[in-house]
């Protein structure tokens, strides 16, 4: 693939995504979008192409959480565009914190592990790595509510489908983890911050049906929790950075 | 008990002894990675006194587990019986819109209890495997006879070289059958799950080889799959293909409880979106 190991293309995309946020703020949103799907396509091509990184194909690399997230944000500012809100614009910030972040990343892949060359374990980095993508558009969303002082419950889709996203993600791991080590739940972090995750996520779900809960303090919560989810998801992005890699 | 308010805190409580776990573990991955093959009963009674300033969180998790299945007990019974008896005032599709949360929330508890079930009645056993090694299911059963192990490596062009890709075991029972394993395909063999798995092993003298979980273990497998050429003589680490032997009761209400409960609220979130 012609981007594989060329890691200037995530370069090209991530500065295309700026130079469409700034395009967005001083309102030629006419020429905003085209930058920004251009940016959103190279980003994609420059995904495809680590899945050969390793001089083989594998599709682990393409689905790992630091490269794949900024798409999965990215996606869902090309969803806002295409359902005519305005203001899709503003998830081009996470976008870029997020690919900014994979910029320094390494860009190199962890040998797979026979353990991990199925399709149950690229199933749950998508379906995951999506939710995460929602639940932090959502919290930026909710962040920019408090800020503006204004009202509208836009993040709330964002955390319930999340959540749908993030239920998805347990059950194919679940399986994907028995059939590699035998165990649908494992004491271990990876497990248990997921769990805990999920749990969360699922607290703020019942918040719409307790009164004292009004949209402020949802906004809030959905902010502190993304706040943790970022805390152990992106802790653990750094952590794999110590770990041997192929290609970069 | 059966308040909304407490569900609500009940699941923070979860979720933070949940992430007390997590940072716990990080420091010592491999103390409570030897939890996943030990009944959490026989683990706690040998670990619990011994290291309580590691373990504290666990009783604390699953007395919030309990009284989180206590209360969703109470609240989804209370409900249900709430909307059965306004059946009549309502169609089938309103009904069953209207009764579904509470499907997802008896579906949790279900969950709750196969993983306690995982937990508390589960088995696990490791046996090293090497050609014409000997395999013992259960006590007192004939064994299996390992007949063959065949290894596939990554291309040699490729950067990963000298990496295990796949593995293959075979074994024989005492009827001359013979059953194949290999990694993310495990056979269901007599009541047990058999699953493959290579683990680094630190070897203390020349011909004593000892399985320490606690050898420089790591969340990260890969080194384990790469194989070398040269082996050094002496004390060192070398890898090892292992078979692991499981019986675990509470899969088979995890993943279907699970699936269920995932399809419901497909369900349920695309109506609610329809509706607006």
């Amino acid at each position: 693939m012609f981007t594989t190991g060329k890691h200037l293309y995530l370069y090209i995309a991530v500065g295309l995504y700026v130079s469409a946020l700034l395009l967005f703020c001083f309102r030629a949103r006419r020429v905003s979008f085209p930058v920004f799907f251009i940016g959103f396509i190279i980003n994609i091509l420059y995904l495809i192409g680590r899945g050969w990184l390793g001089g083989v194909f594998s599709p682990n690399p393409i689905v790992e959480g630091p490269f794949l997230l900024p798409c999965g944000v990215a996606l869902l500012a090309l969803l806002k565009r295409f359902g005519d809100d305005e203001e899709w614009g503003l998830l081009l910030i996470p976008t870029i914190l997020f690919a900014l972040f994979s910029l320094w990343h390494a860009k190199g892949i962890i040998p797979p592990t026979p353990q991990k060359m199925t399709l149950w374990a690229v199933g749950f980095f998508v379906t995951e790595v999506s939710a995460h993508a929602c639940f932090y558009c959502g919290a930026f969303l909710a962040l920019v509510d408090i800020l503006r002082k204004r009202n509208g419950s836009s993040f709330h889709p964002f955390i319930v489908w999340g959540f749908v996203l993030f239920s998805i993600s347990q059950v194919v791991g679940a399986v994907w983890a028995y059939l590699g080590w035998g165990h649908t739940f494992s004491w271990g972090p990876r497990h248990m911050t997921t769990a805990g995750i999920w749990i969360m996520y699922a607290a703020y779900l019942h918040l719409r049906f307790m009164p004292e809960w009004g949209i402020q303090r949802r906004r809030v919560f959905a902010v502190i929790a993304a706040g943790i989810l970022f805390f152990f998801s992106f802790g653990h992005y750094i952590h794999e950075m110590n770990f041997p890699r192929i290609g970069g | 008990m059966g308040d909304l308010k407490l569900t609500f805190w009940l699941l923070l409580s979860v979720a933070v002894a949940m992430f007390i776990g997590a940072l716990m573990s990080l420091e010592h991955f491999a103390f409570f990675a030897s939890m996943n093959e030990a009944r959490v009963q026989d683990w706690l009674a040998v670990h619990f006194v011994r290291n309580v300033h590691l373990s504290w969180w666990i009783p604390l998790l699953f007395l919030a587990m309990a009284l989180l299945g206590v209360n969703t007990f109470i609240c989804t019974c209370t409900r249900i019986a709430s909307l059965l008896s306004r059946r009549k005032e309502m169609s089938l599709r309103h009904f069953l819109f209207s009764v579904t949360p509470s499907i997802i929330h008896g579906l949790f508890i279900v969950i709750i209890f196969g993983h306690l079930v995982t937990f508390t009645m589960g088995e696990w056993q490791r046996v090293s495997i090497q050609k014409g090694a000997e395999v013992s299911l259960v006590e007192g059963d004939a064994p299996l006879v390992v007949k063959g192990i065949r290894h596939s490596y990554f291309p040699d062009n490729s950067g990963l070289r000298n990496r295990i890709s796949r593995s293959r075991v075979t074994l024989k029972n005492e009827s001359g059958d013979t059953v194949h394993v290999e990694y993310l395909k495990p056979i269901y063999y007599r009541g047990r799950h058999l699953l493959l798995d290579r683990v680094k092993i630190r070897r203390v003298e020349e011909k004593r080889i000892e399985y320490d979980p606690a050898a420089e273990e790591t969340c990260n497998k890969a080194a384990n799959y790469r194989v070398q050429k040269i082996v050094k003589s002496g004390t060192g680490k070398k890898h090892e293909l292992q078979l692991k032997i499981i019986d675990d009761p509470g899969l088979y209400i995890i993943i279907p409880a699970f699936t269920l409960l995932l399809m419901s609220m497909l369900w349920y979130f695309t109506e609610l979106q329809l509706k607006k």
